[in-house]
């Protein structure tokens, strides 16, 4: 017979306060199987932990069930609480009295009634727990790092300083991301590319980095240690190492001033051979496959052709003659490269709210109403038009120019109701850029609400307006319009309570941020959840910040929510930190909560296989029979198979299909 | 042949008597019936739901039944069409409106008819190619801006059509009739709807704006799919002229005495001014010389 | 309207009436402006709308002496670009019957203008424009502006004297079930 100890706990008032949890530790002990029962305030504190290994000596117990907090919180606690006591650490349950009673019943009879049902149904499922031994799988020490901005870059140089070797993984043709595209930085004023191209050169020179720049991860198996990712290596159509950068190809491309360069927010040409930018990481272009004619032409040697005609002869090709390398490969084909690692890191950034769903500002129609990122590349001294601020449709000198806040941010109507912390800040600071190179221009800021929490941000928004002499407007705009070569705001100023119609020259969109257009792609091929917007979710907004809910792979930067450099940049070094931490492990322990199949009971239907989620079900032979067999390491303990499985060979352990009977008995029954 | 039940409402007897006769005959034109619905009542308008909502959807709710057996609403004038809208919105659900409904012996059966402005009816019989052949040479040249004002693309919930900030609808309609639509600024600025009557001043300002900012893209012509619209837009133009800074004098259509003209139907059935129709002769007549 | 006056406590049974009639939650606003950016007859008013709103989110009775909640011309344009789908012009209506209850009326001609309407309707099934017209007029005592406008319409058949009756006027007047008296 089983001996269970249970122990309720008060958690101070959190569940006292509504729980008679005297009462609960009365009764418990009539529940069949139960040789102890007691109530204490913090079963978690050291004094706590005390009293139930002292109970369980003393008692004999061989089983506990924990009256407490969410299982999330101390279940583990618990468990290393018992196996000092001697017992195996999974023959514990965990009763939520908090967040499934206390926290949400108002009614202190009805929250004591149904945490003594949760009790007795802890306890039935408690008595047929067995004790579960955990495996032991190796670490792969080497981890993968996607994406390839200021994130991606950091958390690159971070790992890899710590002596582990790193892959970084970018689909674009150079790293450098969001940042590259910046001109100075809020609330230094220092240039972005200065700060930033060292660290990509780094990149490039560190030993333990692997570049793979236009490149991007397609399927991602495996688990914690163990990582099998499969990279898919564009077609560069340039070898990597025979190119040295001369360029001499790009400038030669007959399509140089005709596709809208990516890099540049369209506001600038590049040719079908090209790098996206001067300070671009490698140095090495890449031959864009949809726009380049050579490519585009049919193939001489493959097409049809008729008696008498000619064969059609290959259009252009001028790189291929012009580089002195011979790097030009027109028959490179995309790679897949399949690798291990220990560890996976997503930074994956963000992109600038898509303001064509502002019909009332003109929807990217009106010439002169621009984003802030084409406002960045314009105020850049290498941007399309040299750092000159003018008005696109005219490209004359703006004399008045009106900064609108919360473009795609804080408005629920357009599907966006957070607020994307960096725009008032980046505004202050194209506030300050405007007077700077044109000083005779009047600037106006229409914004709801200054957010200038961040060390010397305050005191950066106050120089913007005191000494910079921007004009802050407190007021959302209703409409932007053209009129006699003028774009016209409606707007308000709220404090002064009255409508205002303002003529501007250049109006600049202070755009959001929202995830990255195919960011719930990637998380379903990494096997990881986004929020309801499409960022990635972390396990614990407060004390798991960068962790996610697979094991072994971590977040940072903007991909988890908007946030600037600052606490991109930390969060990156929180990543490394992580991985580290990961990496002193030689072996890792594994969850031995996974599924097992009895292979007497399998009739081998396969449905199993089908359902698994993490294609860890394989189906067996040995001696004519056939069976499923649960690969225990890459089982992540889900119980899809047991819910799918008719005959009940599946089983999920510590989640037996007994455990969850009893417990279901014990609630109708005592 | 397809047939609309035709709701003229109160206006369209009254004030805007030529916006009846000249969208009965672009219809008929166009091949497509109107039917009045018999004994039909105020849609409530702009006011009613100003003194009591639920009323308002009661009344407008009477003209849907009575419509049933017809089929769907076709209703010129925009305060209608949005009022007859918002009337089957609220009667989806069982609520005050429907009991007032029954204290008057009808019953509404929720979607059993659609309600569309004029404009909807006239731009879905473009894009079934129902133009097709019957457009002259009558307006070659003639530069027309067209005027969408609040309710026929607001709210969106609401009136369910064209774009609500940028409505482009009138305007491709404009270009069917071989006339040059304008792009312009005001074409949803509200035209101070029923003010005039209590707050002239206000109402000539707001007016003024939009007049001149049609004036200043160059159109000929405004056209107008309401009758508060038009009348706002085209009377009062000489008192705008003094101290509101009003440019100069334009002529404001119904929307569908423009269309009329485009397929080639008789002035006469249109109930267009002299005036209006020398303007846009001689407007023709320069671009004929030019061209 | 006057301004002076102290703000001490919120009415929350005010607030409760207004969302009641409006169907509009007033803590969804968070006081943007943008209604009163766009609004055509805001620059024309004694308070404009976000203020109208902010006193509403008080539940302060001083809104119901505003102009502005007599003047809405519920034209949509905030409705439609509110960031929390708030429509005000619902807000200004259920203010300005309350006003009216209140005898707090600030603009004694929009309320003839829309109960002339009401009545107009309720009368005959349809509206009588002419009498409206002059309803309005006789309560700005605006007597003679628009009277070329008048005989214009007159003559052009335009402005009939006497009202059109519809023919099931009687099961028509069941249905204000006696709402919406003077």
């Amino acid at each position: 017979m089983a001996r269970v100890g249970v122990f309720i706990c008060h958690c101070g008032a959190n569940i006292a306060g509504k729980v008679d949890v005297a009462k609960v530790a009365d009764e418990a002990i009539n529940i069949p199987g139960v040789a102890y029962s007691s109530h204490q305030k913090y079963s978690c504190s050291e004094a706590g932990q005390k009293v139930i290994i002292d109970a369980i000596k003393e008692n004999r117990l061989d089983r506990v069930v924990i009256g407490s907090c969410s299982p999330k919180m101390h279940e583990n606690t618990f468990r290393k609480t018992i196996e000092k006591a001697g017992l195996n650490a999974y023959m514990l349950e965990i009763a939520n009295l908090r967040e499934h009673v206390s926290w949400v019943t108002a009614d202190r009879e009805e929250a004591t009634e149904k945490a003594f049902d949760l009790v007795k149904a802890a306890v039935g499922k408690v008595t047929f727990a067995k004790p579960l031994i955990p495996g032991q799988v190796p670490v792969e020490k080497r981890a993968l790092v996607i994406g390839g901005g200021i994130a991606g870059i950091q958390a690159s140089l971070d790992i890899a300083s710590m002596g582990y070797e790193v892959v970084l993984v970018e689909r674009e043709p150079s790293i450098g991301g969001r940042m590259a595209q910046l001109d100075k930085t809020f609330p230094t004023l220092d240039c972005s590319a200065c700060i930033l191209s060292p660290r990509m050169v780094d990149v490039a020179q560190h030993p333990n980095i692997r570049l793979l720049t236009y490149s991007e991860v397609e399927n991602v198996n495996g688990y914690v240690g163990n990582f099998n990712v499969t990279i898919r290596k564009k077609a560069r159509f340039v070898d990597e190492k025979a190119c040295t950068g001369c360029l001499e190809c790009v400038g030669k491309c007959p399509l140089k001033k005709k596709i809208p360069n990516e890099f540049e927010n369209g506001k600038a040409p590049r040719g079908a051979i090209y790098v996206p930018f001067a300070q671009a990481v490698p140095k090495v272009p890449v031959i864009d496959k949809e726009h380049c004619q050579y490519l585009n032409s049919p193939d001489p040697d493959t097409v049809e052709v008729k008696e008498g005609e000619k064969k059609p002869k290959r259009k252009c090709g001028v790189c291929k003659k012009v580089c002195a390398q011979g790097a030009i490969d027109f028959d490179q084909q995309d790679e897949l490269i399949n690798e291990k690692f220990g560890a996976i890191v997503l930074a994956t950034g963000f992109n600038p709210f898509d303001h064509s769903k502002y019909g009332e500002y003109g929807a990217g129609k009106l010439p002169d109403v621009i984003t802030a990122l084409d406002f960045e590349r314009m105020v850049n001294s290498s941007g399309p038009t040299e750092g000159k601020i003018v008005r696109p449709s005219n490209g004359e000198k703006p004399k008045r120019i009106a900064f609108i806040q919360c473009v795609g941010s804080r408005d629920e109507a357009k599907g966006v109701p957070y607020c994307s912390r960096i725009c008032c800040m980046f505004t202050a600071k194209q506030a300050i850029l405007v007077r700077e190179k044109v000083p005779d221009a009047e600037v106006f800021v229409f914004y709801m609400d200054i957010r200038a929490a961040g060390k010397g941000y305050e005191e950066f928004v106050l120089r913007a307006q005191r000494e910079y002499g921007a004009n802050y407007v407190r007021g959302r705009v209703s409409r932007i319009y053209e009129s006699n070569g003028h774009m016209v705001l409606k707007a308000a100023d709220t404090l002064a309570g009255m409508p205002v119609e303002l003529e501007a020259d250049l109006v600049v969109l202070a755009t959001g941020s929202v995830p990255r257009e195919d960011s719930t792609e990637l998380a379903n091929a990494v096997g990881i959840t986004t929020d309801n917007y499409g960022f990635i979710s972390e396990v614990h907004p407060k004390l798991k910040p960068v962790e996610v809910p697979r094991e072994g792979v971590f977040a940072c930067g903007a991909a988890l929510s908007p946030r600037d450099i600052p606490d991109t940049v930390a969060t990156a070094g929180a990543v490394a930190a992580k991985v580290g931490v990961l990496f002193s492990n030689d072996i890792l322990m594994s969850d031995p909560m996974v599924a097992e199949i009895d292979p007497f009971k399998c009739a081998a239907c396969g449905a199993c296989v089908s359902v698994c989620p993490y294609s860890a079900i394989t189906m067996e032979e040995f001696r004519g029979k056939k069976f499923a067999k649960v690969n225990e390491a890459m089982c992540q303990g889900c119980g899809t198979c047991s819910a799918a499985c008719r005959p009940g060979a599946a089983q999920l352990k510590g989640q037996t299909d007994e455990q969850i009977l009893r417990s279901i008995e014990a609630v109708l029954q005592w | 042949m397809q047939k609309y039940a035709y709701y003229p409402g109160c206006s369209l007897g009254a004030g805007a008597k030529e916006f009846d006769v000249a969208t009965r005959a672009v219809f008929d034109k166009l091949g497509v019936g109107l039917q009045e619905i018999p004994d039909w009542s105020c849609c409530g308008s702009s006011q009613t739901h100003k003194v009591d909502r639920e009323v308002a959807a009661a009344v407008a709710g009477r003209n849907l039944v009575l419509a049933e057996d017809i089929g769907d609403i076709v209703a010129p004038c925009t305060s209608c069409s949005s009022s007859l809208k918002e009337a089957a919105i609220e009667l989806e659900h069982d609520g005050p409106a429907r009991k007032l409904l029954a204290e008057a012996g009808l019953e509404y059966l929720p979607g059993s008819v659609e309600v569309v402005s004029a404009t909807e009816a006239i731009y879905r019989a473009l894009e079934e190619g129902l133009f097709d052949g019957k457009v002259g040479d009558q307006l070659t040249g003639v530069r027309v801006a067209s005027y969408y004002g609040c309710l026929l693309v607001r709210p969106p919930q609401v009136a369910q059509f064209d774009d609500p900030e940028n409505p482009v609808s009138l305007d491709k309609i404009t270009e069917a009739i071989g006339a040059v639509p304008v792009d312009w600024s005001h074409k949803t600025e509200c035209c101070g709807n029923a003010y005039f009557l209590t707050n002239k001043d206000m109402t000539l300002h707001i007016v003024t704006n939009i007049l001149n900012a049609a004036i200043d893209a160059g159109a000929d012509v405004i056209i107008a799919p309401c009758p508060l619209c038009q009348q706002n837009l085209a009377e009062r133009q000489s008192l705008m002229k003094g101290s509101y800074g009003l440019k100069r004098e334009i002529p404001v259509l119904y929307f569908t005495q423009l269309i009329g003209m485009g397929l080639g139907i008789d002035n006469k059935h249109l109930d267009l001014s002299g005036d209006v129709m020398r303007l846009i002769n001689k407007r023709r007549q320069e671009v004929k010389e030019v061209g | 309207m006057s301004v002076s006056a102290q703000l001490k406590s919120i009415d929350m049974d005010f607030k409760k009436e207004i969302e009641r009639l409006s169907g509009q939650k007033l803590d969804a606003c968070y006081l943007c402006g943008k209604c009163t950016a766009g609004c055509p007859v805001a620059p024309y008013q004694d308070i404009p709308p976000h203020v109208v709103m902010r006193m509403a989110q008080w539940g302060s009775k001083k809104v119901l002496e505003s102009k502005m909640i007599w003047n809405c011309v519920s034209c949509a344009t905030c409705y439609t670009r509110c960031p929390n789908d708030i429509n005000v012009a619902r807000v200004c209506e259920a203010l300005s019957q309350i006003s009216r209850r209140e005898g707090l009326v600030a603009d004694k001609a929009a309320l003839a203008l829309r109960q002339k309407f009401f009545d107009s309707m309720k009368a005959n099934g349809r509206i009588h424009e002419l009498s409206i017209a002059l309803a309005a007029k006789m309560a700005n005592r605006d007597y003679f502006s628009d009277i070329d406008m008048g005989l214009s319409w007159f003559r052009r058949g335009k402005l009939p004297l006497s009202p059109h009756k519809i023919k099931d006027l009687k099961n028509f007047q069941k249905m204000f079930d006696g709402k919406g008296g003077k």
